[in-house]
């Protein structure tokens, strides 16, 4: 097939592929030249003189390996006249080793500034900057997958509590017992999705961030909880932006209790995590579960007073609704914020055992699964 | 004594299986640069994973005398989307080293240091290489876990610089290096972590050792040239 490549094809393929390279702005990124390359190709840039379109794209990989291996005999043109064999015969001039002592000598301190900070770090507070710096590095990794990336990690969670706000907006009146309907709406939404994205994100046992468990630092345990980490700081500050975005718009007269509020928020969050654990630890016992818990989710944000309040519903279903915590919690979450409701509902007790006993069960379960025997990659 | 596993149990999972790897075996990973060695590389990688905590053992206790690193050679720790930049502040934070330090080491060591603010995915694979060694050089570990070619046959005079920094760190610390590249392991390795049997064992014979994994150290061989031929890769 190679052979059929004419040598003016290839020369007028190269000569387009130079006129990319010499476009593009970042001088080391040749990919964005290579890929317009191969966009000219499907757009029949070079249908004119080579009808069969596998020729011609097969021609412009050749051009583009040419051009990379230019790159990296250029990373290396200094390197040909050393004969490597000989650096590593200890009878040479050249033998490698030799040269320590020199470099040693010449350079004392060259690692003179890395020694380890010899400050006294609790493990506690050493784990939780581990954490964060997952969190960062995470962060960083969704934020560069495109152009707009930091735009999108903050667009991404307004939107999403938008779309379930919109739900309420449509079926309820403009107050739902003297509560304003985008308000109500907003607390449900953002305790849901704290609780539904953080659950989802410690049950895939940490994603993207699974690698990171090389470092001898870091444990599953950091990893689901960087992860899950994500999704509360996206939707603590799209939820308290929106919040404060109503305030203004003197559609509520804003927190009356802020403080608590958060920690139910937060506590969503825990329960959230711990939800993952257990799932994990059970999608790794049997695989097949992993369908019920999407559902299980499913049935939870249903049952969890996004739409409503058990107010509204029939004693025997709303009864039968507040065994949920997570329903508990929004109801929390949304009399700490309006002074015009109050809910008679929740029960601290109730959600305070719930939360030891999640945490608890999840801590089992982590344990359990670090002993398990893991999948290796040779 | 740098490293003490007492009395270890480790069986990992494979293709679904359950398959054993140590079993109640016991040994002291004395401080200086040791081959490892097992029958075959899943043995080698399992004892690694272990060795950074990615993996813990069913039965039996971990003891490291210092800091140990991450498996230098492998690609894992680091994600390319990110700038070398945000690499080396990563890293800094989790390994306690001055981060304005690592990126002055950086810029006098790496060969395009204009490069480090831009996305790792966007760098030269031989670059990328580099910069994952050199990243290793930056915090003062105790114990070195290291699974690559230490000597790039591409890349000799970054090799070089990088083996004579990498001697200097050494110097007094446990160095676990895969038994990849015979000959540097023979100019560089004091013995051998050998696994064999669901066992593992300290040798002073790393020839003996390297027969295990059916390698034959360079120093023992009749006709180097005619084996340099034959797999230049594998060999070096």
């Amino acid at each position: 097939m190679a052979n059929q490549i004419s040598s003016d094809l290839r020369d007028k393929i190269s000569k387009q592929l130079s006129i990319h390279l010499s476009n593009i702005k970042d001088g080391y990124d040749h990919n964005d030249a290579y890929t317009t390359l191969r966009e000219d190709i499907s757009n029949g840039i070079f249908d004119t003189f080579e009808t069969n379109l596998y020729i011609v794209r097969l021609a412009a990989e050749y051009s583009i390996k040419d051009i990379e291996i230019g790159r990296n005999n250029k990373l290396s043109k200094s390197e040909v006249a050393i004969d490597p064999w000989s650096m590593l015969d200890p009878t040479s001039k050249q033998y490698l080793l030799n040269s320590t002592k020199d470099t040693i000598e010449n350079c004392p301190n060259i690692f003179h500034l890395s020694d380890r900070i010899h400050l006294r770090v609790s493990p506690i507070f050493s784990r939780l900057l581990g954490i964060l710096c997952l969190w960062f590095y995470e962060l960083n990794h969704d934020a560069s997958q495109d152009r707009i990336g930091f735009i999108w990690l903050f667009i991404d969670p307004l939107i999403q509590i938008m779309v379930i706000c919109s739900v309420p907006l449509l079926i309820q009146p403009e107050f739902v017992y003297d509560m304003a309907i985008l308000p109500f709406s907003i607390i449900g939404a953002i305790f849901w999705l704290v609780f539904r994205t953080s659950a989802i994100n410690v049950m895939t046992g940490g994603g993207s961030l699974k690698p990171q468990l090389e470092h001898p630092h870091i444990r599953k345990f950091d990893i689901m909880v960087a992860k899950a980490f994500y999704s509360f700081v996206n939707y603590f500050f799209a939820g308290v932006i929106l919040l404060f975005v109503t305030v203004f718009f003197h559609l509520t007269d804003g927190p009356q209790n802020f403080l608590i509020l958060i920690t139910c928020f937060t506590i969503s969050w825990i329960i959230g995590i711990c939800f993952g654990i257990i799932a994990n630890s059970l999608i790794n016992l049997y695989p097949a579960i992993r369908r019920l818990i999407a559902y299980s989710l499913r049935f939870i944000g249903l049952a969890s007073g996004l739409f409503y309040i058990p107010e509204q519903l029939p004693q025997r279903i709303s009864e039968f609704l507040l065994y949920n915590p997570l329903l508990q919690l929004v109801q929390a979450g949304r009399s700490y914020w309006f002074y015009e409701y109050s809910s008679m509902d929740v029960n601290f007790t109730y959600i305070f055992y719930w939360f030891i006993s999640l945490i608890f069960l999840a801590l089992i379960c982590l344990i359990i699964d670090e002993k398990k025997p893991s999948e290796v990659r040779a | 004594m740098s490293v003490y596993l007492k009395n270890i149990s480790l069986s990992i999972r494979r293709l679904g299986k359950k398959q054993p790897i140590l079993s109640s075996t016991t040994i002291d990973i004395p401080r200086k640069s040791l081959a490892l060695i097992g029958e075959s590389r899943l043995e080698v990688v399992t004892i690694l994973d272990m060795l950074c905590r990615r993996i813990l053992p069913q039965k039996g206790k971990i003891y490291f005398n210092g800091s140990v690193s991450w498996p230098i050679g492998r690609t894992g720790p680091f994600s390319i989307t990110v700038t070398g930049v945000q690499t080396i502040t990563y890293f800094a934070t989790l390994y306690k080293f001055d981060r304005n330090y690592g990126l002055q080491f950086m810029v006098s060591e790496f060969s395009n240091p204009e490069l480090l603010s831009q996305p790792i995915l966007k760098w030269p694979p031989i670059l990328q290489t580099q910069f994952m060694l050199l990243l290793a050089l930056i915090p003062n570990f105790d114990i070195y876990l290291i699974d690559t070619n230490l000597f790039k046959t591409d890349q000799v005079e970054f090799s070089k610089r990088f083996l004579e920094l990498f001697n200097i760190r050494r110097q007094g610390k446990t160095c676990l290096i895969t038994a990849r590249q015979t000959k540097l392991i023979d100019a560089l390795c004091k013995g051998a972590i050998v696994i064999k049997d669901k066992k593992i064992f300290f040798t002073n014979n790393i020839n003996e050792a390297l027969k295990i994994s059916n390698k034959v150290s360079f120093s023992n061989s009749n006709d180097q040239k005619e084996e340099i031929e034959i797999d230049d890769n594998i060999i070096f």
